[in-house]
Formats: C-alpha cells, structure tokens, sequence
C-alpha cells in the first residue's frame, strides 16, 4: 500500500472517530433526558461571557451549598463526593447525604467540592450554565434575578439525573420556561 | 550530512542571486551575448517566481480557513435559540462534515499540495472544536474548558500526522498551553503537558528533515518556543513561584544550547528560533536579575508553605540533566561560544540558593551586572572581528541597555549620568564607524 492510499485510510478513520465524539455526548444526553428522573433545582445569578460557547445565564443552585446534614470526613477543596438527592417539602431537590464512594442508590449527583468548612461545604455540581441567544441573554438573565432573589420568587432548573449523568433540561421563572417569559415580555 | 546538504542548498541560492546580479555587467562587457543572458536567466529564475506563488497559496489558503474556522465558530456562539434540540443536534455535526469532507477530498484525488493539506488540515482542526461546543451548548454542558479543550486538541492531533500539516500542530501546542492554563493547579500536570507538547513533535522532525531553516520548521518552532515559554509559567504552582528563576533559565539555557548545537546554522536568525529564542531569553532574564529586587524576598523562599512538590522537582531535574548534557555536548563540539550563554542557568541556580536564606542579594545582582557586561563585550569584540555589523549593534545594545538601567536605579547626579550617556553614545557611532572602514576595506 502507498503512503497516500494508507494516509487516506487513516484520515477516513479518524474522520469517524471525531464524529464519533459528539455523537456519543448527544446520545448520552438524550438517553439522560428521556430516562432520567425528574428534579427541580432552586436557583441564584451572574452573566459572564465564554468565547467558544456564546452567551449563558451562570446559575446558583440552593443546593449546592451543604448544610444540616452530617459530613464526611476528608472534604478537601477539589475532592469528588456523591451527593444523594431528595426533594424538601416544595417539592425542590436538596442533598440529603454525602459521601466519598459512589452510593449503590440513587438518585444522586457527581460533584466536586468546593469550599469546605466544619458545618458546611460547597459544592460544584456539574450543571451551572444555561445557554441562550447571545441577544436574549441578558434579558432572561434580568428576568431570571428578579425572580430568585425574592422570597416569593420561584426560579429553578429542571435537571435530569440518570446513573452518574445530570443534564439541565430547562430554566423556568414563576412556573413559565424563561424563553416563554421573553417571549411575553417582548 | 543534513549540514552539508544545506550548506549546498544556500550556496546554489546565494550562487544563482549572484550570477544573476552579474548578468547585466557580462553582457555589458561583451564577455556572453544578450541572448545568453536571457536563457540563464530564465534558467534559474523562474523556480523563484513559481516558489513565490506557492506560498503565497499556502499563507491564503491557511488564513482562510482559520478565518472560515473561526467565524463558524463566532456563528454558532450565537446560539439559535429558534432551532429545536434535535436540529441543533444534527447541525452540530454540519461543521465537521464540512472540513472532512474537503480534507478527504482533497486527499482522495490527490490534491497534495502544501496549500491543501495546510488548508484543509487547519480548517479540520477547527471544526473540531466548533462541533463540541455546539454539542455542550445545545445541552447546557457544564464549564470545563479544560476537557473540552484536551479532547479537541487529542482528536486533532492525528490530522498533524496524516496530512503532514504545520498549522494543525500549531493549534494544538497553543491547546494543550491554554489547557495548562486553565488547569494550573500544579500536581502532576507538568508532566502531563511536557508530554503532551512532545506528543506534536515527531511532526517538528519530519518538517524539519528537508532544510530546518526554511519557513515552515522555522516557524513552528518559533511557536514551540512561544508556548513553551508561556507554558513554563502555568507549571509551576501557586506556592512555588520562586522557583521561576530556575525554571525560566533551565528553559532558556536548553532551548539556546539545542538550537546551537542542532538549529545553529540559519542565515538569519528568524530562521533558528531556539537558539534565537533561548538567547533573548537568556539576556533578558540576566537584565532582570541585575536588580536587587528579584532576589530581595530570597528569604522567604524556604517559608513556601510545602516547598516545591515531587512533580515541580521532577521537572527541574529535568531541565538540569539536560542542561549537563548539553554543556558535555557543546564542549566536546569545541563550543565554547554557546556555553558563555549556554552557562547562564548555573549562574542562576547558584545566585538562587545564596540568597536561599538572605544578605546575599547584592552578591546575586553584582554576579549578573559582571555577566551581562561581560556577555555585551564578547559579543561586541567577536562580531568585530568577524565583521558582523547586526550582532555588534546587539552587542553594544546589551551594553548600553545595562549602563543605562545602573544609571538610572542608583544615586549618581544628573551631570555624572549626561556624560555617562554621551559617552555610551559616541562609542556606539565610534564602533559603527570602525565597522564600517573595515568592511570598506575588506572589499577593495
């Protein structure tokens, strides 16, 4: 075989291995978000601006900051923890438990933490943005602030979780999806 | 054998640049006729003209497919909210289909050239990256540009290989340094990026293996030099800053050496960018060091709150084994001039651990004014009397740059310093001028 037919080999397998990559992140996804239990997280904001993915609303979730619970020992900033899931009496998801080894039940979340003190610890979880149109953005972002800094004010993201996957299916404000809400305000 | 080979090669090119130069004389002096001169001329001169448009072809098609590359990736930024999941989804792919398509196309009917494959290769590369952001942005994935960027850069690496292409290889050691970045939290990630940096250089070698001193290879390794030198910094952690010092002039001290001892013999310096590179670095970091201050907080060094990690040790013995090999290389190579810049590193390490413990901080500084003043004086008297106007002006350059900045931080008056000044500056012109009569009188 020549160098160019063996080249052209290659360059059509490695051409099926770089489709194969998104691919496999839709397929993973989809499957999370047609099997995956259903929880709704309640939320807090801020709008920075990723250059390789447009715009996005940075979200803050109630239940990313830990407390009231026991934790476990050796929480280090960085260190990955299972988050075992229950929802409060609203009927929004809170961490009922934590611990170092996967739990071998779920529901629960693959986090990392991020600020441990002694009663309580924050965590990282791996959902914290939601994208929109770049020009849309900001305004869902107002919307968004107006509504979950109130006490009354209902924001939270719908987020399905499936096995060790989490995907963020939608944000919603005072019951409407935020893309809903823009569409009224408009 | 590589060596003789361009030495051949830049002989005929500099002979042909000649012979054509003389054309116009001979025929003026009746020595060849018109017509002669004309079917030389066309003999050689036509390969440079033709070589002109193929780069201009290979620059054009490179810049178009990073700016094509680069706006699918601004449109898809956008985010068009108005598209369901699934379209986006579909359409994630289109991108990549796009540039594969060409890329195999290309290949598929033969289109080898250096326009195409550096076209096609870059344009691939970036499509790359422009379908896995679609993808976690159409499914709100969470922010972690270090994956998404190791992953791009590790399933573009193939296409530096298969299409024997520069600029892919480019983006992907500019990736894995923005990785770096991103990830600067020290552990083993030093390890982990000099291994991947090292993943793209067989390509180097390959591109190199023709004439290291053409454009391309000249080039990327500017790139290397460029990303390593910024990469450097993202590998040292947080509480271990210090060890720059040894760091950067490790880096520096190798980078110059190799490309002495290997990459030395461009007829510009452009065209070697370790040696190049390694120099600049090398003199400037010894105009840093003349000042007190780098080396003022030397006492505090030992406090680092866990002194340097296994990983950053590993990494500077590293950079010093290398180093002695290269300084037994260059000495039996009889290259005593590389080692004068060669030996900055040792230089540093020693002025390093005096001042470990404090109150030897004006020792370091005067160690390096001594070296920058000696390095500007055998760099001025060895280009004098090789004749090299350029390295003598950077010689005197050094000299002055150093004059000036012990001018300026220390307590001398205003009339002190203006003689000082006009004295540098006369030197300057009386060293020009000597120059000068000297290459006038080498050509009678």
């Amino acid at each position: 075989m020549t160098f160019e037919r063996l080249a052209l080999r290659l360059l059509v397998f490695l051409c099926l291995l770089q489709l194969a990559v998104p691919a496999f992140m839709i397929a993973r996804r989809e499957h999370v978000l047609h099997e995956g239990r259903s929880f709704k997280f309640k939320t807090a904001p801020v709008d920075p601006y990723d250059a390789f993915r447009g715009r996005y609303v940075a979200l803050n979730f109630e239940a990313a900051t830990v407390t009231g619970i026991p934790l476990p020992s050796g929480l280090q900033h960085g260190v990955r923890v299972y988050a075992l899931l229950g929802e409060d009496e609203k009927g929004f998801a809170k961490v009922t438990a934590l611990s170092l080894a996967r739990p071998s039940d779920g529901p629960y979340l693959r986090a990392r933490v991020q600020y441990p003190a002694s009663d309580r610890v924050s965590l990282e979880l791996p959902f914290d943005r939601y994208y929109m149109e770049e020009t849309k953005a900001p305004a869902a972002e107002d919307a968004y602030r107006q509504h979950s800094r109130s006490e009354t004010g209902n924001a939270y993201a719908i987020v399905r979780i499936l096995g060790t996957q989490a995907v963020l299916e939608d944000l919603y404000v005072e019951g409407l999806p935020v893309k809903e809400i823009l569409r009224q305000t408009k | 054998m590589l060596g003789l080979w361009y030495f051949e090669n830049v002989n005929r090119k500099g002979g042909i640049r000649w012979l054509l130069g003389e054309l116009p004389d001979l025929v003026s002096q009746g020595v060849i006729e018109p017509a002669e001169a004309e079917r030389i001329r066309s003999h050689y001169g036509e390969p440079e003209a033709r070589n002109a448009v193929k780069t201009a072809l290979v620059i054009f098609s490179v810049l178009g497919a990073l700016l094509i590359g680069g706006g699918v990736i601004l449109l898809l930024a956008h985010n068009w909210d108005d598209l369901g999941r699934g379209v986006r989804a579909v359409l994630s792919f289109v991108p990549l289909l796009a540039a594969q398509g060409l890329a195999l196309w290309a290949a598929w009917s033969g289109r080898r050239s250096t326009a195409w494959r550096e076209g096609t290769g870059t344009g691939l590369m970036l499509a790359i990256g422009a379908s896995i952001a679609l993808v976690s942005q159409t499914y709100h994935i969470a922010g972690e540009p270090a994956d998404f960027l190791l992953a791009w850069m590790l399933l573009g690496l193939p296409i530096i290989y298969i299409l024997d292409a520069s600029t892919p290889a480019a983006i992907f050691w500019a990736g894995v340094t923005g990785w770096a970045g991103i990830t600067w939290a020290g552990g083993s990630q030093p390890v982990l990026y000099a291994f991947l940096v090292a993943l793209a250089l067989p390509h180097f070698a390959l591109a190199s293996r023709a004439n290291r001193y053409a454009p391309r290879p000249a080039l990327l390794g500017w790139v290397l030099v460029l990303c390593l030198t910024v990469g450097t910094g993202f590998c040292l952690t947080r509480h271990t800053e210090e060890l720059w010092i040894l760091a950067y002039s490790g880096l520096f001290g190798v980078l110059y050496l190799a490309g002495g001892l290997w990459f030395g013999d461009g007829s510009a310096a452009w065209q070697s960018p370790f040696k190049t590179g390694g120099a600049l670095g090398v003199t400037f970091l010894s105009w840093l060091f003349t000042f007190h201050g780098v080396w003022e907080h030397g006492s505090y060094w030992h406090l680092g709150l866990t002194g340097p990690s296994a990983w950053d040790a590993l990494y500077l013995v590293a950079l010093a084994a290398a180093l002695v090999g290269l300084w037994i290389k260059a000495l039996g190579r009889r290259g005593y001039g590389l080692l004068l810049i060669g030996a900055m590193p040792a230089l540093a390490s020693i002025a390093y651990f005096l001042c470990l413990n404090g109150g030897y901080e004006a020792v370091a500084a005067t160690l390096f004014n001594l070296y920058l003043l000696g390095l500007g004086l055998v760099t001025v008297v060895s280009a004098l009397r090789n004749r090299r106007m350029a390295q003598m002006n950077l010689g005197l350059l050094v000299l002055s740059v150093l004059l000036l900045t012990r001018f300026f931080d220390s307590d001398l008056s205003f009339l002190f310093r203006g003689v000082a000044f006009i004295l540098v500056g006369v030197g300057f012109l009386a060293a020009n001028v000597v120059m000068a009569k000297r290459a006038k009188g080498g050509a009678s």
